[in-house]
């Protein structure tokens, strides 16, 4: 146990900025901790608001078909398949193939207490997520059913083993996955695939929810899959069981949590070696093709290895361009099945009648979220000075970095802007804003992301998902990102177009300066920055 | 072609990895760097090919101030990092390609001095494959071969023979031997002192990021070998 907790310790102390914060203590990197937590709080807050409207309004429908107390096994549910499928994509590279793999498994430390911390910190970060569901879930219930103190009690406790099966599922079906694809001449582009097709899946479900939220229907639907989830699956039972002050259930639930995981793990530990180098293995192959040879630039070389960087990594194509998914599955959404039927799906009232004036927003925010540049100087890890050394300007270097969001970010606005175009024959004008909108949010997002790294950049990480999913750069250009769109789209909505006329060329005008202004940054206090590293 | 002028760098919290060091490396020099673990040998390396920067001092490359040419100087160096973490998403040969493209070297001469390099390391056959698959000693054959791919005037190496086997270790010395026999000259940084003793010309000693002997090799060691003067200097307080 001692040496688990050790083995957990170190990943916590490796943490993005969390040890030289304990141990520098500066008064001015306590002050970056304190802003960086006061962002994620915001961001935290945000979440946790939009989770328990989800709850409000399930609550809502149960509660007159007297099924209120299915609330908390449903809201467990969707947490479950929630974590299950980030757990999917996390999973390998967290457990199996992170970089310090070498050095710790040459610790006088048994591979399942190996495998064991680095599964308990995959755990941990879950349950903070899990937290963001089915907390507001069972506050909402809790204020609505004023149940008794065996309802808190056994809340309490399950609460701590509910991620436990969907990470467990989670990273079997994720190390299922790799060592299948593994196999394959093309495993990465095998990995990626099925990774955006699994999001892909979890957007549309969660389309489909808020879709069926609105009718009259909803209530009884939710009851019967309620039901059906209770019957068919154990653990889904014993939680509701448990929370109905069944004290053996609440006993049994724990257990069929718990027992599963721990062999898991154990079993997994017994051929973790063999398992991490099937996973790691690559196919060997004697020739290289003779295009391979071919002269480039030094800028589009610069640019080659940036987008070979970003299609290296499935998990960074998933973080990096989910915003471009959701653009692309509102497009589709908007197109199969029209704009009365998109308001209801995005639960944004009235946008129909809006849509030509908001569209252009939307779409931006879902550019501003895709921020590749928000972690891809930290992403060159120890590999830093070599880029360092080479022979082209700071400046270049740089620049390479930022376009590959701002290229991701342009393709992704031309191919859904030409489509709406077609398929909604927008006014010229809103056609303009239609296309220039979104690309000015996707630059933002693009240089914004990149300075956030350059303030705050990390090159001692072990395992990428701390640098692509838990860095404070990506979370600060979010924040960015939301602040930015999300005003003029309410506002965009809030107007009858009639009187919305000035707010697109206002909006493009503020972020054309926003832009300028981010340029600058980047070329003076950006490149000064880089050089100091 | 090297020129290191009162050269000092302080990290933050206080320690001065190098402090004042001065030496020069003339074209067609084997330019031996030694010191102990710790002593600024890397730090010292990494300001002068621009991977740190420093405080106080100047590098001329070529003539070529650093600070105030970045992108020139370093078009005339090619430096290897003592752990060569290159980039694993790559295959070999797209990182080679990568360097060449950097550097600018042309489609022919790309061509023939890669197949020259890696022939000679003998790692033509596992060009094709990801970086992620090689060996810590692949990676070291990669990392040479993609700095003679651009035909340096200085190559700045940081303990170069860690990981190569004995015939690549054999090979990497013919190579600089043909390298600085070309005008170019050499400085590198070694734990392995037989090595200095006989492949350099000329050798530094740092202590604690002072320079505490530098010159021809025969004027350094005198009648001892380079091992008996380095414990000398290094344990004399």
């Amino acid at each position: 146990m001692n040496k688990l907790l050790l083995l957990l310790r170190v990943q916590f102390l490796n943490l993005p900025g969390l040890n030289p914060r304990l141990y520098r203590g500066s008064p001015r990197a306590q002050r970056k901790a304190v802003l960086a937590a006061l962002g994620a709080c915001f961001v935290l807050a945000a979440l946790l608001g939009t989770s328990a409207m989800y709850s409000v309004m399930l609550a809502y429908a149960l509660k007159p078909l007297g099924a209120l107390d299915q609330l908390p096994v449903l809201m467990m549910f969707v947490a479950s398949i929630v974590v299950l499928i980030t757990a999917v994509y996390k999973s390998v590279n967290l457990l199996f193939t992170f970089r310090d793999y070498d050095t710790l498994a040459a610790l006088p430390v048994p591979a399942f207490v190996l495998l064991g911390s680095r599964f308990l910190m995959l755990y941990l970060s879950n349950l903070g997520f899990m937290a963001l569901i089915l907390a507001p879930a069972l506050a909402v219930y809790g204020v609505m059913a004023a149940p008794g103190a065996g309802f808190w009690a056994a809340a309490a406790v399950s609460f701590f083993f509910v991620p436990l099966l969907p990470v467990l599922a989670g990273t079997l079906l994720g190390l299922v996955i790799s060592l299948a694809a593994s196999r394959f001449r093309h495993s990465n582009a095998l990995t990626i695939l099925f990774s955006l097709a699994a999001f892909a899946l979890l957007m549309v479900g969660i389309m489909g929810l808020n879709a069926s939220m609105s009718s009259d229907t909803f209530g009884p639907a939710a009851q019967i899959a309620a039901g059906a989830i209770t019957r068919a699956v154990l653990p889904a039972h014993l939680y509701q069981q448990a929370l109905a002050g069944l004290g053996w259930s609440l006993a049994l639930f724990v257990l069929v949590s718990a027992i599963p995981s721990g062999l898991a793990v154990w079993l997994l530990g017994r051929h973790f070696g063999a398992l991490r180098s099937l996973l790691m293995a690559r196919r060997i192959r004697s020739e290289y093709r003779p295009g391979a040879l071919k002269a480039r630039s030094p800028a589009m070389a610069l640019f080659g290895k940036e987008m070979r960087r970003f299609f290296s990594s499935a998990l960074y194509v998933l973080n990096g361009g989910a915003g471009l998914l959701l653009m692309t599955l509102t497009t589709i959404a908007l197109v199969a099945t029209g704009a009365d039927q998109l308001e209801i799906i995005l639960e944004i009232p009235g946008f129909s009648s809006v849509l030509l004036t908001a569209l252009p927003f939307l779409l931006g925010l879902m550019n501003a979220m895709t921020a590749p540049s928000a972690c891809a100087l930290s992403l060159e890890g120890k590999s830093l000075p070599i880029l360092k050394s080479l022979p082209v300007s700071s400046r270049a270097v740089l620049l390479s970095k930022a376009s590959v969001t701002a290229v991701l970010t342009s393709g992704a606005t031309v191919v859904n802007a030409l489509v709406l175009t077609i398929a909604l024959r927008p006014a010229p004008l809103e056609a303009l804003w239609l296309w220039v909108l979104p690309l000015l949010y996707g630059l933002v997002s693009a240089q914004a992301g990149l300075l956030f790294d350059l303030r705050l950049p990390n090159f001692s990480w072990t395992s990428e998902v701390t640098v692509i999913k838990q860095s404070i750069p990506v979370l600060l250009t979010m924040l960015v990102a939301f602040a930015l769109s999300i005003p003029p789209l309410i506002i965009s909505m809030r107007l009858p177009p009639s009187q919305a006329v000035w707010l697109p060329p206002s909006a493009a005008l503020a972020l054309a300066a926003v832009n300028l202004l981010l340029y600058r940054l980047l070329v003076t206090w950006g490149v000064r920055a880089y050089e100091r590293l | 072609m090297l020129e290191i002028s009162h050269l000092t760098k302080t990290y933050p919290g206080g320690k001065t990895a190098v402090r004042d060091l001065s030496l020069k490396v003339e074209d067609g020099d084997i330019f031996g760097f030694i010191g102990h673990n710790g002593a600024g040998k890397t730090t010292a390396i990494k300001c002068l090919v621009g991977a740190q920067s420093y405080d106080a001092g100047q590098i001329l490359i070529d003539g070529i101030d650093l600070a105030q040419e970045p992108v020139a100087a370093k078009g005339r160096l090619a430096y290897i990092p003592d752990n060569p973490d290159l980039y694993d998403h790559l295959t070999g040969i797209q990182y080679l390609t990568f360097i060449a493209d950097i550097f600018a070297v042309s489609q022919a001469d790309r061509g023939r001095r890669i197949d020259e390099a890696a022939g000679a390391l003998e790692l033509e056959e596992a060009l094709g494959s990801p970086i992620s698959s090689y060996s810590h000693g692949m990676k070291q054959k990669l990392a040479l071969i993609s700095a003679f791919v651009h035909a340096p005037r200085l190559l700045v190496l940081d303990e170069p023979f860690v990981g190569l086997d004995p015939k690549a270790s054999h090979t990497l010395k013919e190579m600089m031997q043909q390298l600085t026999g070309r005008g170019s000259a050499i400085f590198f940084s070694t734990h392995v002192l037989e090595v200095a003793e006989k492949l350099c010309n000329k050798v530094a000693i740092i202590k604690n990021g002072q320079l505490v002997a530098s010159g021809p090799t025969g004027q350094v060691t005198g009648d001892q070998s380079l091992e008996d003067v380095f414990m000398e200097l290094i344990d004399h307080e």
